[in-house]
């Protein structure tokens, strides 16, 4: 199995795959990073309080800031809100990138590894002449979650390198335990999606449906519908509302608030376990299902 | 000893039979020319035998390793299939690397030793070593299936696995191959299975020919054989074939003597036709014509695939149909 990996990272490092997607993650994150910068300018502030004014005096209204709760702020309390100060580094990561984000890149990065090797031909190379293939799936899972922990680390390394060169500070400081889990649970849950990528590329042998799968699921898209219909129902069935909070878009938005409150139980469904509790759970059992079916029903097709 | 043996090997699709009990013997050193239409089942035995298809009945025996089916349909992969190489269907090449860099991550999956040597050994061997920098996504479909026998050949394997080599090829590059096919079997002991229904060049190179039609093995011959019955004859028509036929098997025990249904008589292999004509002047045989015969090659395998088809469909009916193995 190391052969392959050794194989593998050759190929990736020697190919446009891995590089194409670090670029596209290093975009985002300085993206993002820009435009919060950009909310913090006075030139933001005056920009947003003209479009009010404006707005106001052709309906005939007046113009007052306030804060969410309705008061009234004042001019240095408006300039307090151009402050550069963001509630804490994970915090900073969840809203950058982890949500979505780098779900949809990892997905559709492991549903092309997994494609790719049947596409071109290069499985017979690498599968003729082997004993068991359970190996090279076992590898390609390896793989996978490898990627995911160096995507992952990038985007935040990325992250702080980016935030501090524009000049901000965090409101609070997550604990090294904190931080540690948010940054194991969010490998997590990137490497459930990005097996359940695989997952399909491979029962498909369609690099096109594994990509598909990746634009929906790991972005939330289809789940946003669902929750979108659960919240129409909630009030008549409130075991409904309990139950989308299980769904892994529901779990991956209370990871994305942050490392701080990870450990806290929450008002969640049905034992209201702490968030970490809950994607533990959630991931662990989509990766698990996801490498148990890719080394045994995957591997017993013919190449 | 036979490097591939198979017995009752057979692979259905959908219900459908591609491989039926299809029994196959190569011997080591063999340049095995393995002949079929298209569709016939060539690439599916080769797939089998090289591990990447599940057998669904049947037994695969690579260099004495004895593998088969077993219940669930698990793809049963013979013991020994680490010491072939193969080149089935397309070469199994990643556009966006050289040439050196399909032969590296090939060979550093394989863990071959000293691997960057190898790779531009393999690479010299099939005349790519000039290539330099230029991504395969731009190479000729020729140079494509010579870097395809490349990649077969990392991890120096004992068998190679060759389906429809000289596809795309043309006539220099098809000599290329042809020879480079020989000069590894005889200079690095390696045997080889090559399928094409390019027949000429398999007649070239093949020492031991294996003929399948819908599945099915037609027949398995040497060289030697396929030239005695396929090249020149002696058609003779005489006044008294029987008796012509009976003398002459008694006299010429080398020859290959056929009765041919317009009555005439037809002999082939190991003849000399001074010899025929004076043999048959001397034992008072009247002789009516003697005319040299030139048969095609592809006209032989021709009839020998559809004679194998027939038998097939005459199987599937009901009736007993079956190969020859010499």
């Amino acid at each position: 199995m190391f052969n392959l990996l050794k194989s593998d990272v050759y190929r990736l490092v020697h190919g446009k795959m891995l590089w194409v997607g670090l670029a596209f993650l290093a975009l985002v994150v300085v993206g993002a990073a820009g435009l919060v910068w950009f909310a913090t300018t006075p030139e933001f502030a005056q920009m947003v309080s003209e479009q009010a004014q404006e707005e106001a005096r052709q309906s005939g209204a007046t113009v007052t800031l306030t804060t969410p709760n309705g008061a009234d702020l004042d001019a240095e309390e408006v300039q307090a809100l151009n402050e550069k100060v963001i509630g804490s580094r994970t915090y900073s990561y969840g809203n950058t990138f982890m949500v979505g984000f780098l779900g949809l890149i990892l997905a559709v990065l492991a549903a092309l590894l997994a494609s790719s090797d049947f596409d071109t031909g290069f499985a017979k190379n690498v599968l003729a002449g082997r004993g068991d293939r359970r190996a090279y799936f076992a590898e390609k899972l390896v793989l996978i979650a490898v990627l995911c922990g160096v995507f992952l680390l990038a985007g935040m390394l990325l992250s702080d390198a980016v935030y501090a060169v524009l000049g901000f500070s965090y409101e609070r400081t997550e604990t090294v335990g904190e931080y540690g889990s948010w940054a194991v649970l969010s490998w997590l849950v990137l490497t459930a999606y990005a097996f359940l990528g695989a997952l399909i590329a491979w029962a498909t042998r369609s690099k096109t449906v594994g990509v598909v799968f990746a634009a929906l699921v790991p972005t939330g898209f289809l789940e946003s519908m669902v929750l979108g219909a659960a919240a129409v129902l909630a009030p008549a069935m409130p075991l409904v509302g309990d139950a989308v909070q299980w769904l892994p878009l529901s779990v991956q938005q209370r990871l994305a608030a942050g490392g701080t409150g990870l450990f806290e139980a929450g008002a969640s469904a049905v034992a209201g376990l702490p968030a970490a509790a809950q994607a533990l759970i959630v991931f662990g059992a989509i990766a698990a299902v996801c490498a148990a079916l890719s080394l045994t029903a995957c591997r017993r097709r013919d190449v | 000893m036979n490097v591939v043996e198979t017995r009752g090997l057979t692979k259905s699709y959908r219900g459908k039979r591609a491989v039926d009990r299809l029994d196959l013997h190569v011997a080591q050193g063999d340049i095995y020319g393995f002949v079929g239409k298209n569709g016939a089942g060539k690439s599916t035995v080769m797939k089998m035998v090289c591990g990447l298809a599940a057998p669904t009945e049947g037994e695969i025996e690579l260099f004495g390793g004895r593998a088969g089916a077993d219940a669930r349909g698990e793809a049963a992969r013979p013991a020994g299939t680490s010491r072939v190489g193969a080149l089935i269907e397309a070469p199994g090449i990643v556009p966006n690397l050289t040439a050196y860099e399909n032969l590296m991550a090939k060979a550093l999956a394989l863990g071959v030793v000293d691997a960057s040597a190898r790779c531009r050994e393999a690479l010299a061997l099939v005349g790519l070593e000039g290539v330099g920098r230029k991504k395969a996504k731009g190479f000729s479909l020729g140079m494509k299936q010579r870097l395809g026998l490349a990649l077969a050949l990392v991890g120096s394997p004992d068998l190679l696995l060759l389906d429809e080599p000289f596809n795309g090829l043309d006539p220099e590059g098809t000599r290329a191959m042809r020879n480079l096919v020989v000069r590894l079997n005889q200079t690095l002991g390696v045997t080889v299975v090559i399928s094409s229904h390019v027949l000429d060049q398999l007649d070239r190179v093949a020492t031991r020919f294996g003929i399948i039609a819908e599945g099915r093995m037609v027949r398995e011959m040497t060289a030697e054989q396929m030239q005695a019955e396929c090249g020149d004859s002696l058609r003779v028509r005489t006044a008294d074939p029987a008796r012509a036929l009976a003398l002459m098997e008694e006299a010429f025990p080398q020859a290959t003597l056929r009765a041919l249904p317009d009555g005439s008589l037809s002999v082939a292999g190991d003849y000399d036709a001074t010899a025929v004509s004076r043999f048959l002047h001397d034992a008072d045989q009247t002789v009516l014509e003697m005319s040299p015969v030139r048969r095609d090659i592809e006209d032989y395998f021709v009839e020998l695939m559809e004679g194998g088809a027939q038998g097939a469909a005459r199987a599937a009916s009901g009736e007993e149909g079956g190969a020859r193995h010499v």
